[in-house]
Order: C-alpha cells, then structure tokens, then sequence
C-alpha cells in the first residue's frame, strides 16, 4: 500500500510539533476540514490555524509519543500518546488517534479521536 | 501485499460490520481470535480477552439500548483495518450518539487485536455507563 501518504503526515508533524503554523499551512489544503470527537464539530483551515494558535499560548510542550502510522488508500491512521506540558504546570497524557485523509500531496481532513476528559488539564474548549 | 490479501481482509471487515450492525455478542467475539485482545483509550493499562469483551457489550446494552450505527467507514491496509462508526443509543436521558475509532489487527481469517477511542463523557453525561 502507498506510504505516500504517511510520509506526508510525520513531515507535516514536525512543524506541528514545532510550533511553526506557516510551515504546517503548507501541507494542509485550502478544502481542509478538522474534526473532534470530543467537540462534536468541524473546523475550517481558518479556523484550525486559529484554534492551533490559541492551544499553543496554553502548551508549553507538545509530543506525539509512540507513534504508530498505518497507511490506508485514503492517507494514514496515526496512533500516539498525546503528552502535553500547560504552561501552568498541568500535564496530559492520553492515548489518541488521528485519522488524516491525504489527497494530491495535501492533507484534506484530520478526524480526531480522544477521550475528552483527559483533556481537561489543557482547559481548551472548542 | 498481494491483493488477495487485501480481499480477504476486506471480507474479514465485512463480517465484522454485519456482525455489530446484528449487535449479536456472540457472532461479534466470533470475528475475534481465541487469544485476542481488546483495549480501550479510557483504560490505557487494561486488555481484555473475547469474553471479557462480550460482558463488556452485553452490559453496555443495559444502559445503553435499541442501539444502532449511524456511521460505519471501513479503512483497509495490509495489516487490518480501521473503521470510523457513530452508535446511537437510548438511555435513561435520553438518546447518545458516540463516534468513535476502532482499529482492527487482522492475522489469517480473524481479528487478533482491537484498540477503541471514545469519548466517555458523552455517555456519562447521559447518565449511561462506558463501553
């Protein structure tokens, strides 16, 4: 099965994981849609990068730990701990997965699955 | 990965959808390996066995009943697939709609492996209990 997919999603990971937003527009599509199962709605690109800015003023660290990407003809399904450090001290660590659909070199949708309790350190709503 | 491989897995999928879309305990643990295992985010530490997983779905059913998938998208790959599925479901406050992941390791013609992502408060806000 094509890893092209999979490929895309650990390069786009590291920007990410960087904290660097230009570097991440990049590999998302302008039709992009990202989804939670916790919050029940979807964003628009515009929207996520907004929702990514606000998150990373409460993140001080962020790291996928872990990882597991399983390729599918649709993209990739990435498995992973989420860990997260606030900036006032509070931690998450919760198993997640991240279904990302990836089509002509860009990643068209992110569906987003976590236990929403676990998240309740971050204090992020929506 | 020749493609009957993928068939086959594709035929394993199918069965496991018509086996949860029937919501027959018995025929569901049947797609499973006597030694598999199944795990849930909400109890990182834990793995169940096929029986301990068929209590998990009949006392699910107490609290959360008439249950039935409004969403079912199946991922194939080598190794297994994964399925994106929505469980609706009455319960005591009303009816709870729970999207969740489920990937699926498959080896010869069963399921060895199952890791499930929900969202507990969805259900606990109903009043209903996990799983």
């Amino acid at each position: 099965m094509d890893r092209s997919g999979c490929e895309i999603v650990r390069r786009y990971n590291k920007p990410w994981l960087a904290r660097d937003l230009a570097a991440m527009d990049g590999f998302l599509g302008e039709d992009l849609i990202l989804w939670h199962n916790h919050l029940g709605r979807a964003f628009g690109k515009a929207e996520m990068l907004s929702f990514v800015t606000s998150a990373l003023e409460v993140l001080e660290k962020v790291e996928f730990r872990d990882a597991v990407r399983t390729a599918t003809a649709e993209g990739c399904v990435q498995q992973h701990r989420l860990f997260c450090r606030m900036v006032g001290g509070g931690i998450v660590d919760a198993p997640q997965a991240i279904v990302y659909t990836v089509r002509d070199g860009k990643i068209r949708r992110i569906d987003e699955y976590v236990d929403g309790p676990a998240l309740a350190a971050t204090g992020i709503a929506g | 990965m020749t493609e009957a491989t993928l068939d086959s897995i594709a035929a394993i999928a199918r069965g496991w959808e018509a086996a949860c879309r029937s919501l027959d305990s018995d025929r569901i643990v049947g797609c499973l390996a006597d030694d598999a295992t199944v795990w849930y985010n909400f109890q990182p530490d834990q793995r169940h066995s096929p029986a301990e997983y068929r209590s998990i779905l009949e006392n699910s059913k107490k609290t959360f009943y008439n249950q039935r998938y409004t969403k079912m998208l199946v991922h194939l790959h080598p190794g297994g697939f994964v399925e994106q599925a929505t469980l609706e479901g009455d319960t005591p406050n009303g009816v709870v709609e729970t999207p969740f992941l489920l990937v699926a390791t498959v080896k010869g013609d069963k399921i060895t492996q199952i890791e499930e992502y929900f969202d507990t408060s969805i259900i606990q806000q109903a009043g209903a209990r996990d799983g």
